[in-house]
C-alpha cells in the first residue's frame, strides 16, 4: 500500500476546534470545595502519585484526551485520507502513464518530478494486482507506445515503468487509452484501464474506452510556472542604422497567482555571451510579449538561437525555446513569367524588402533559384518548381499541384473569399471583376480561397512543408491589379514566405511532430542531426525529406551532398500553453467508458479511502468518552484494614 | 458538654495512682523524682568519693566492711504537668471536633495530676505560644484548669516547633510536657521535642485524629481547603489518591512513634470517636501506640 494522502486537506480546519475544546476544559473545572484539617498530607500524596505514575495526569484528563482524539479523527476523516495502491480489481489491467512534458515538473524540494510520482503510483498499481492478473504498460505522450505487453511477471512490469522518461512533447492520452482498450478488447474476464497523469494535457478530450473501467490516478501538486509559449524570429531593419536586424518575438505566460520577474536571454549557438537580454515582469495569470533584437553577422545566418527565461521554475522544459538566425531582411522572390510586363513584377519591384529575380518558366530548371525563395510562376505549371513557397498564376488546364485546372469561363463573379487566410488578410475583393478564368477543382473543396459561386478561382495547394497558391486567372484579365487589394495580396504572400524562410522552410515545428524538410529536386537522402538524435540518414523523395517525430526541442540540421551540397537548420519547440499550465487539472472520462469507478476528479483517484474507518474510530472515542463520563461514581477503594491501620495501631 | 462530668471523674480516680512522671521538678512533693536527692526513701549505695557529704556516709556499713560507702536517697519533688494543647484551626474539624477530644484528654490528664497534688498548667499553642496560664495545684484548682481549657478557641495555623521551644524556655524547671495535637504540621517539630526531652522534660505526645482524617470519605474532583491557612489544593480523589494519603498519614504516625521510642517519651494516638477513658488508660500506662 502506498503512502496515505489527504484528498480534502481543508477538512483539517476542524482541528481548529481543539483550541476552544481545551479552553472549555480549562473553564469548566468547577471542583467541589471541601474543608479538611490540613492539605499538607494531600499535597504530599499528590507528589507521591506523580512521582510513581507520571501518566496519572493524563489518566485524570482522560475525557479531554478522548475528545481531542475524537475531534482529530473527525478532522482526518473529513480530510478524506486515502492510500494509493489498493487492490485493483481486474483480470487484465492496462496501465497508461502520461509522459508528456508537464510530467517533468518538479514535485517537491527533493527534486523528484511528477514522473517519479507517476512511476511510484504505477508501481503501487502493479503491486496491487490480483493474483493471476496480467497487465500491460502503455506510454501516453503525443503518440501512444506499448512499453510492456501483457505480462504477469511483476518485475518486468516494474522494469518497464522505471525505464519511462519525460518527453518534451504535448500530451494526448486519448490514443493511449484507445490503444489500451484495443489491446484489452479481445480478452475475457474483467478489464480495467488505469491512467496515471498530472492532468496537464494539450488535448484534454474525454477518455473513451467503451465497456471498460477507466481509473484515473492524478499525480503532482499545484506549482507556479512561467513558460515561453510562442517564439517567432524575423529579419528586419534597424530604424536608426538601417542595418539588417534579427528580431525575436516571444510570448511569456505566467501560470501563477503572483507576478513573475524574469530575465529573457537570447544566445546564439556556439557563443557564450548573450546576443540580447531583457528583464520582464509578467502579471499573474497573464502573458507578456517581449522583443529581442540583435544585428547578426553574415556568418551567423542559419545558426541556432536559444531563448531562455531565468531564473528557472518548476518545469524547466518550457523555459527554453529555439529559433534560427534569419537571413537578410530582403526576401528572395523569383518571378517566372512570359508576360512582357507582369503585374506581379510591378508590385514586387516596388517593395524595397524584395530581392526580385525575373526569369521565364522554361528557365526554372536551369537557373539557380534560392531554395528559400518565393517562386511565382505565371501561365505555366512546370513540375519540380524550385524554391520554397510557390504561387502559380493562370495555370494551363490540367493537373497542377494536385488540383485540376478546368476550362475557361467568362465573367465569373467573385462571391466569397477566406478572409482568415494569411494570404487574404486585410483586403477585400468587393468590386473586383474578372473577365476570364479557369476554375480550379480542388479535391474536397476545402482548399478554396476565392470563390465565384461554386467555382474556385484561387485555391490553396499547399503540401506539408511547402505553401502553394494557385490563382485560376491571369490578373491581367481583371481589374484586380488596379485595386489596393492586389498590392496587399502580394505583400501578404511575401510576408508569409518570409515567415517560412525564418522558420527554415518547415513551418513552425512542434516537438512530437515529424520534420518535413524541403530539399532540392534530385536529393535522394539527407543526414539529420539534432538534440538527442545522433547523425543518421533519412531518405528524401519528391523534394522532401521526412524526419520521424522529434521528441526534444532544439535546432536540427539537415544536410545533403548530392546532387549538390546543401543544408538547412530547422527548429522544434514545445511552446504549449496547456502543457505549461501545471496547475491541478482534471481528466474527463466519457460516461460510456466509465463503469462505476472511472472518476476523473482527483478526489476520487485514490484506490482506497480510509475516511469511514477514521470516522468509526472517532465515534468509538466519543462513545468511550460518554461511558467514562456517565459511569457509576467510584467508591473509596481503600481496604478497611488499611484505613483502620493508623487508628488500629493506637 | 462539660469536659469532665462526675461519672467520668470517678473513673479517672481509679487511674490517678498509676500516673508515672519521669521528670524532676525541684520542689518537694509527693511524687518520687527520678533524680537522686535527699528524701527519706533510700535508693542505693555507692563508693565514697572525695567531696561527698560526710553526713551521708553509712557508718554501719563502714563498720562492717571497712569501706566508706555513700547512701543515696530518692528525692521527693512535686511535678509540673504542662498541658500543651494545640489550638490551631485544624482541630476544629471532625465530629465531635478534635478540639473537644483534645480538651477532654487534657482535662483528664490535668485531673490526674491535680489529684496527685501535682501542679498542672495549661498552655495553648498555635503558631507559637498563644496563651499561658498559671500552674494550679490541688483538686480545688480543677475548675480553673477546666476554665483555662475552655478558653482555648481554635484558630490560626500550627508551628509546634516554635510552641514547644517557647514552653521549654519558659519552664523554670522541667516537668511533664504533654503535647496534645493532631500534629498536622509540616514544620520540623521533632527537633523541638528532642530539645524538650534533653532539657529533662518527660514528654508525652498525644495525637488526636478525626474519623475523616483516617477514613477520608472523599471522591472525585475536589478543591480541598486547608482549615488553618485557607489554601486550596485541587485533588482528584480516587482509590490511588486515598492510598497515597493514607501512606503519608502512616508515615507521620510512624515518625511520631519512632520519636517517642528514641527519647523514652509517651505516644498516644486517639480518634475523636474513641472513648476518652481508653486513651487515658494508654496514657497512664506510658506506652507507645
Amino acid at each position: 500500500m502506498g503512502a496515505v494522502e489527504l484528498l480534502e486537506a481543508r477538512g483539517l480546519w476542524l482541528l481548529a476546534g481543539l483550541a476552544p475544546l481545551i479552553v472549555l476544559y480549562i473553564l469548566k473545572i468547577r471542583r467541589q470545595r471541601v474543608r479538611v484539617s490540613s492539605t499538607w498530607l494531600w499535597t504530599a500524596a499528590q507528589r507521591d502519585l506523580l512521582a510513581k505514575q507520571p501518566f496519572r495526569r493524563l489518566v485524570a484528563e482522560l475525557p479531554l484526551l478522548l475528545q481531542i482524539l475524537a475531534l482529530a479523527a473527525l478532522a482526518v476523516a473529513l480530510a478524506r485520507p486515502a492510500s494509493r495502491g489498493g487492490k485493483i480489481a481486474g483480470d487484465h489491467v492496462a496501465i497508461v502513464i502520461d509522459t508528456s512534458a508537464s510530467m517533468g515538473t518538479a514535485s517537491g524540494p527533493s527534486g523528484a518530478t511528477r514522473m517519479t510520482e507517476a512511476q511510484r503510483a504505477a508501481a503501487d498499481a502493479i503491486a496491487s494486482l490480483e493474483p493471476g492478473a496480467d497487465a500491460l504498460v502503455i506510454e501516453g505522450a503525443k503518440e501512444a507506445r506499448v512499453v510492456s505487453p501483457l505480462e504477469r511477471d511483476l518485475r518486468h512490469l516494474r522494469a518497464a515503468v522505471e525505464q519511462l522518461a519525460v518527453r518534451e512533447v504535448e500530451g494526448d492520452l486519448a490514443p493511449a487509452v484507445a490503444l489500451a482498450a484495443d489491446r484489452l478488447r479481445t480478452l475475457g474476464g474483467r478489464r480495467r484501464i488505469v491512467v496515471v497523469t498530472d492532468g496537464a494535457l494539450a488535448h484534454p478530450a474525454p477518455l473513451a474506452a467503451a465497456g471498460m473501467d477507466v481509473q484515473v490516478v492524478t499525480v503532482g501538486e499545484a506549482r507556479d510556472n512561467a513558460a515561453i509559449v510562442r517564439v517567432d524570429v524575423r529579419s528586419g531593419t534597424d530604424a536608426v542604422t538601417h542595418r539588417d536586424q534579427a528580431q525575436v518575438f516571444a510570448m511569456i505566460e505566467n501560470y501563477a497567482a503572483r507576478p513573475r520577474d524574469a530575465f529573457v536571454t537570447l544566445t546564439i549557438d556556439g557563443r557564450d555571451e548573450p546576443a540580447a537580454s531583457r528583464r520582464l515582469l509578467v502579471p499573474p495569470n497573464d502573458k507578456a510579449p517581449v522583443v529581442l533584437t540583435f544585428e547578426p553577422r553574415r556568418e551567423d545566418e542559419g545558426l541556432g538561437l536559444r531563448l531562455q527565461i531565468a531564473p528557472g521554475d518548476a518545469l524547466p522544459l518550457d523555459d527554453v525555446a529555439y529559433g534560427r538566425v534569419p537571413g537578410g531582411h530582403k526576401m528572395p522572390v523569383t518571378l517566372a513569367s512570359t508576360a512582357a510586363r507582369s503585374w506581379f513584377e510591378r508590385a514586387l519591384a516596388s517593395d524595397p524588402d524584395v530581392d526580385l529575380q525575373t526569369i521565364t518558366a522554361a528557365q526554372l530548371a536551369t537557373v539557380n533559384v534560392d531554395p528559400e525563395a518565393l517562386v511565382i510562376v505565371e501561365g505555366a505549371c512546370p513540375p519540380g518548381i524550385p524554391g520554397h513557397d510557390v504561387v502559380v498564376v493562370a495555370p494551363p488546364p490540367g493537373p497542377c499541384f494536385g488540383i485540376d485546372v478546368g476550362g475557361a469561363v467568362e465573367q465569373p463573379q467573385l462571391t466569397s473569399w477566406e478572409a482568415g487566410d494569411p494570404r487574404l488578410r486585410f483586403l477585400t475583393l468587393d468590386g473586383v471583376h474578372v473577365a476570364r478564368a479557369t476554375p480550379l477543382l480542388a479535391p474536397g473543396g476545402g482548399a478554396s480561397l476565392v470563390r465565384a459561386g461554386t467555382a474556385t478561382l484561387v485555391a490553396d495547394a499547399s503540401i506539408p512543408g511547402r505553401t502553394a497558391t494557385l490563382i485560376g486567372f491571369d490578373v491581367g484579365d481583371s481589374d484586380w491589379p488596379l485595386r489596393a487589394s492586389f498590392v496587399l495580396f502580394v505583400r501578404n504572400i511575401v510576408e508569409l514566405a518570409k515567415l517560412h524562410r525564418a522558420q527554415g522552410g518547415a513551418g513552425p515545428v512542434r516537438t512530437g511532430d515529424p520534420l518535413r524538410v524541403a530539399v532540392p529536386d534530385g536529393v535522394a537522402e539527407v543526414r539529420v542531426e539534432g538534440p538527442g538524435m545522433p547523425d543518421h540518414e533519412v531518405s528524401a523523395r519528391g523534394g522532401f525529406a521526412v524526419v520521424p517525430a522529434v521528441e526534444r526541442a532544439g535546432v536540427y540540421r539537415v544536410r545533403w551532398t548530392a546532387p549538390h551540397v546543401g543544408q538547412v537548420a530547422l527548429v522544434a519547440n514545445l511552446t504549449s500553453e496547456r502543457e505549461s499550465d501545471v496547475r491541478p487539472g482534471s481528466v474527463a472520462v466519457e460516461p460510456g467508458a466509465a463503469a462505476g469507478d472511472a472518476r476523473p476528479r482527483r478526489n476520487a483517484d485514490a484506490h482506497h479511502e480510509w475516511g469511514v474507518w477514521v470516522a468509526i474510530a472517532a465515534a468509538f472515542f466519543l462513545a468511550f468518552d460518554v461511558w467514562w463520563l456517565t459511569r457509576r461514581p467510584r467508591r473509596s477503594l481503600v481496604p478497611t484494614a488499611d484505613r483502620d491501620q493508623p487508628a488500629r495501631a493506637a | 458538654m462539660t469536659l469532665l462530668d462526675p461519672a467520668f471523674a470517678r473513673e479517672l480516680e481509679a487511674l490517678r495512682r498509676r500516673l508515672q512522671v519521669r521528670a524532676r521538678s525541684g520542689a518537694g512533693g509527693d511524687h518520687l523524682a527520678k533524680r537522686r536527692g535527699g528524701s527519706a526513701e533510700f535508693l542505693e549505695h555507692r563508693p565514697y568519693a572525695p567531696g561527698d557529704d560526710l553526713r551521708r556516709i553509712d557508718w554501719l556499713a563502714f563498720a562492717r566492711t571497712g569501706e566508706p560507702v555513700f547512701k543515696l536517697f530518692r528525692a521527693e519533688e512535686d511535678v509540673v504537668v504542662r498541658l500543651v494543647v494545640d489550638g490551631s484551626a485544624s482541630l476544629e474539624t471532625g465530629s465531635p471536633t478534635k478540639m473537644l477530644s483534645a480538651k477532654r484528654l487534657a482535662a483528664s490528664i490535668g485531673y490526674l495530676a491535680l489529684a496527685e497534688s501535682e501542679r498542672a498548667q495549661v498552655l495553648a499553642v498555635g503558631e507559637g505560644l498563644t496563651r499561658v496560664n498559671e500552674p494550679t495545684r490541688g483538686r480545688a484548682s480543677l475548675p480553673k484548669l477546666l476554665r483555662d481549657l475552655d478558653a482555648i478557641a481554635p484558630r490560626g495555623g500550627t508551628d509546634l516547633a516554635r510552641a514547644i521551644d517557647g514552653v521549654v524556655q519558659r519552664s523554670g524547671r522541667p516537668g511533664m510536657l504533654v503535647i496534645v495535637s493532631d500534629f498536622f504540621d509540616p514544620g520540623p517539630f521533632d527537633r523541638a521535642v528532642v530539645r524538650a526531652a534533653a532539657s529533662g522534660h518527660d514528654v508525652a505526645l498525644v495525637q488526636v485524629l478525626a474519623e475523616e482524617d483516617i477514613e477520608p470519605g472523599l471522591d472525585g474532583d475536589l478543591a480541598l481547603e486547608d482549615a488553618e491557612t485557607g489554601d486550596v489544593v485541587e485533588v482528584t480523589v480516587d482509590a490511588r489518591a486515598i492510598e497515597a494519603y493514607l501512606a503519608r498519614l502512616r508515615a507521620l504516625c510512624d515518625g511520631l512513634r519512632a520519636l517517642a521510642r528514641r527519647h523514652r517519651a509517651t505516644y498516644v494516638r486517639t480518634r475523636t470517636g474513641e472513648p476518652t477513658l481508653a486513651a487515658v488508660r494508654r496514657f497512664v500506662a506510658r506506652g507507645i501506640d
